[in-house]
């Protein structure tokens, strides 16, 4: 479904992903895991469209978007959840969600609240609440509905547990889970590897803009290595 | 047929209001009638102005400080053709003044308000592409190459001034350009369009992400901002009968600025009470006219000290009572609430 052919993108004078190599099939959750400043980010925002790949190509059901502008690859089907949140904090939770569906028909976005209540109920009891009152975790599961009422095919999430309370986190992983069994392919991006190798199919590690290991989840999760530099353990 | 009421009540009402301003202002009884006549115009234009700079400055986020370049633009344009076109405009209209005069007017305010719009786009297309500080460095010198350049025109009267512009604009044009700006800018701002630019306004990242084509909106925001200017532009050049360069320095832009600032950006009832102010205040302190450019930069720092969401932003006091909801105030961050006690008003 979606395939990073050795992409490069650099910040000036800094390299932040070199030939990366990456691959998402269709209903999998996939994982991409790496230190600070590993170029996890850079990567999601390049499928995005919102950095300018340097080198190499990105296929999304087999046609290049490495040069589409971000609304276009929205209009594809692809959904970001940016790092931190990134909610409207000036609109109301509703209308946060409302511009999720921003290309979508009036019908689809009223089917499409439905199922993010579903997924996030308390979503619900605050819907006219401004979402900037909204504590961390609830503007993560505001972000994720956000992205969800654009109906995409490919969800790409940015470190979706980065500073909320546990108890939320396990909330938004079961409803990233329960996004994916709906048939819509995860790619999460985390810095919390131990969640993110429990919650996905297959892994890749990122080191300093570079793929260094891959392989399924429960695999490299008792890898030695990956195990000293990212579980803690060893 | 629903949408034609309130256009002919809004043209019937301005109709009976500058009847009602020649019979007690101009011809009437009260001593000072004409003067208060054109405060009131200018107030008009004002609001004009302030409306549509805050559809890009308030609305959508973009801060623009080059308005007086756009109404500029719509000024000498408009009356150029006026004083250029405006008998071959006359050849081919029936010869009833109110007919004749109405159709230079509007022929002239459409070129201003195109030329404007032009403009705009010229100057939008390249600096809204870059997020931060540099459409307000863009727009800056745009109005001030715009003044350059009139400077130099001969044919508009280059620094002497443009004399011989007809007056045509009356408290009923600018009425109907205070209505019309009004009513677009309201309009948009209900539309998903208008709630597209709020979201880029708050993130433009995430409202890319959404699939919003950012720049092609905030482009078309600044467009329709620039033709406003315009229009006010060409009524402002149709009543005073007279312009010059002067008028359209960064002054005007910033005075511009500080309207929408004082009434609150993104507020259009804030932008017309800080037109008004504006436009009034300084009358009432004619005999400080020296210290005006004190007093402004006084009144802005001390808003943004104590109320820096201006007089009708969101939050504020007098905001609350004219859009009579009640807010609860932001809850501490990072604080886990429960969601009972933390239901806001629902919103406008």
């Amino acid at each position: 479904m979606l395939e990073l052919r050795s992409l490069s993108c650099r910040y000036g004078a800094v390299q932040a992903v070199s030939e990366a190599n990456l691959r998402v099939d269709a209903g999998e959750i996939v994982t991409l895991i790496g230190a600070n400043g590993a170029g996890k980010s850079t990567t999601l925002k390049a499928i995005a469209g919102l950095v300018r790949p340097e080198f190499g190509d990105i296929l999304f059901e087999g046609t290049s978007i490495a040069r589409m502008p971000a609304h276009q690859i929205a209009a594809a089907g692809i959904s970001l959840v940016p790092e931190g949140r990134a909610i409207f904090a000036n609109l109301s939770v509703l209308e946060n969600l409302e511009m999720g569906g921003y290309l979508r028909k009036p019908a689809e976005i009223r089917s499409g609240l439905e199922h993010v209540f579903a997924l996030f109920p308390r979503l619900q009891e605050r819907l006219q609440q401004n979402s900037g009152t909204l504590s961390g975790g609830e503007q993560q599961m505001l972000a994720i509905g956000r992205a969800l009422m654009a109906k995409p095919r490919l969800l790409l999430l940015d470190e979706p547990s980065l500073g909320i309370a546990p108890l939320l986190v396990k909330a938004i992983y079961a409803g990233i889970d329960a996004i994916n069994r709906e048939g819509v392919t995860v790619l999460v991006v985390e810095q919390n590897a131990h969640l993110a190798l429990k919650h996905s199919r297959r892994a890749y590690v990122l080191e300093t803009g570079r793929i260094v290991m891959e392989g399924p989840s429960a695999e490299l999760a008792n890898e030695p290595r990956v195990k000293e530099a990212y579980l803690g353990e060893g | 047929m629903k949408r034609l009421v309130p256009i002919l009540a809004t043209l019937a009402g301005l109709a009976l209001l500058q009847w009602a301003a020649t019979a007690l202002l101009l011809d009437g009884p009260i001593r000072q009638g004409p003067y208060y006549y054109q405060i009131l115009l200018l107030a008009g234009i004002n609001v004009i102005l302030a409306v549509s700079l805050n559809l890009t400055n308030g609305v959508a986020g973009q801060f623009s400080i080059g308005h007086a370049g756009f109404f500029a633009v719509g000024a000498y344009v408009a009356a150029s053709v006026s004083v250029y076109g405006g008998p071959a405009i006359a050849g081919i209209l029936p010869n009833i003044p109110l007919v004749r005069d109405s159709g230079i007017l509007i022929a002239a305010t459409s070129a201003g308000a195109l030329a404007a719009a032009i403009a705009g786009w010229l100057v939008g297309m390249p600096s809204l592409r870059l997020r931060g500080d540099y459409l307000a460095i863009v727009t800056l010198g745009f109005g001030e190459i715009i003044r350059v350049l009139i400077l130099n025109i001969d044919a508009v009267g280059g620094a002497r001034g443009f004399t011989g512009i007809p007056r045509l604009a009356n408290l009923f044009w600018v009425g109907l350009g205070v209505a019309a700006s009004l009513a677009v800018v309201r309009n948009i701002t209900r539309s998903s369009h208008g709630r597209a630019l709020l979201a880029i306004r708050s993130d433009e990242i995430a409202a890319q992400a959404m699939g919003i084509n950012v720049t092609r909106l905030k482009v078309t925001a600044f467009v329709v901002s620039a033709a406003f200017a315009g229009v006010a532009g060409s009524l402002f050049a149709h009543f005073a009968m007279f312009l010059h360069p002067n008028t359209f320095t960064f002054v005007k832009s910033f005075e511009i600025v500080i309207m929408i600032a004082l009434g609150g950006l993104g507020s259009l009832a804030g932008a017309v009470l800080g037109a008004v102010t504006l436009t009034v205040l300084p009358e009432l302190f004619r005999g400080f006219a020296d210290y005006r450019m004190v007093i402004y930069a006084l009144a802005l720092i001390l808003i943004m000290i104590y109320r820096p969401q201006g007089m009708l932003g969101a939050g504020g006091f007098l905001g609350r009572i004219v859009r009579m909801r009640w807010k609860k105030p932001v809850a501490k961050k990072g604080a886990e609430t429960k969601s009972a006690d933390n239901i806001g008003g629902p919103s406008a």
